[in-house]
């Protein structure tokens, strides 16, 4: 009976740590993402400096060679060109962006991930009004053991004619 | 008095307690997987829904059915907590197009009264594929370009919004 016991325990120690282990990686993901969708809101919000401050720090999150497509398919391709456009869109209204039902995939290497999540923007104005919701897909890939996005894309649930 | 807490509570306590965790679990069940609720966020299905409105949409009305047209359904985004609502006016194998804000099936005017508010939007044809349908808001004041519409898939069609 003690043998079975002290089995069990092992078991769920080693599960326990197999679960910490496996998911800690996706929770860095998670969290390098939600970080992402808080800067986009706070570069809306802010003006002047602090805006120039946001954009420098959105940077650091964003692969050198970072491709975007938009729903319409136009894509802006380098860190630079997109932090350029956002900045540049930024200040229009305020809004925030919150990241929901975010699914991360990790490869075997662990060097590259993948992720879905629905975009959902809040505010007041009329970016806000008429964008209920956004599906999402990104490519993260890992740089000096920093997750860094690779891609954003953007998925038509509906497709326009 | 005793009889008022007997009609409340039953005989037992403990009796009552598991039928209103049971009731409750029953609750939670229902409303994640039958009958499921949503708040409407945008102005695309105006005046038909308002911002801030709830919603419930029916899961299970197309098991045994077909979408129809003139539904009004909940399309599914990434995860399955997120949907756009927009109403079917195309089904599988139709043509659609939109001339002068009017849309046409298969070469025919198509009778919309949930269009109120209607602006000349022009939208060459589409020719849907037999797991596809056309769906669109009923706000048609605002530009095409900042209104979610055309072909969606079976599969992303998640449920009818029943009210």
């Amino acid at each position: 009976m003690r043998v079975f016991v002290r089995f069990a325990v092992a078991a769920i120690a080693a599960a326990l740590v197999w679960w910490w282990w496996s998911g800690g990686e996706e929770a860095r993901i998670r969290a390098r993402l939600h970080e992402a969708a808080e800067a986009v809101g706070a570069l809306a919000r802010e003006s002047g400096l602090g805006r120039v401050a946001g954009a420098a720090g959105f940077a650091r999150l964003l692969d050198r060679d970072i491709r975007v497509t938009a729903p319409d398919g136009r894509s802006i391709e380098g860190g630079d060109a997109v932090i350029g456009f956002l900045t540049r869109a930024a200040g229009v209204e305020p809004f925030t962006v919150q990241l929901a039902d975010l699914e991360v995939r990790l490869e075997a290497d662990e060097r590259r991930a993948a992720a879905t999540a629905t975009a959902l923007v809040e505010g007041s104005g009329r970016l806000a009004e008429e964008t209920a919701g956004q599906e999402l897909r990104f490519e993260l890939t890992r740089v000096d053991d920093e997750w860094l996005i690779a891609a954003v894309d953007a998925v038509a649930a509906i497709e326009r004619p | 008095m005793s009889s008022l807490t007997t009609i409340l509570w039953g005989r037992s306590l403990r009796a009552a307690l598991v039928r209103a965790a049971l009731v409750g679990a029953l609750l939670v069940v229902v409303s994640r997987t039958v009958l499921i609720p949503v708040r409407a966020h945008g102005i695309s299905m105006l005046p038909t829904w308002h911002e801030g409105e709830l919603l419930v949409v029916n899961a299970l009305a197309y098991r045994f059915d077909d979408p129809r047209r003139g539904d009004v359904v909940a399309v599914r985004l990434a995860g399955g907590r997120a949907y756009l609502i927009k109403r079917i006016i195309g089904l599988p194998g139709e043509r659609i197009a939109i001339a002068g804000g009017v849309v046409h099936v298969n070469g025919v005017a198509l009778d919309e009264p949930y269009v109120v508010l209607r602006t000349p939007w022009e939208v060459g044809e589409t020719l849907l594929e037999p797991d596809e349908y056309y769906v669109i808001g009923d706000n048609r004041s605002m530009p095409p370009s900042s209104h979610d519409f055309g072909r969606v898939r079976i599969a992303r069609i998640m449920g009818k919004v029943l009210f």
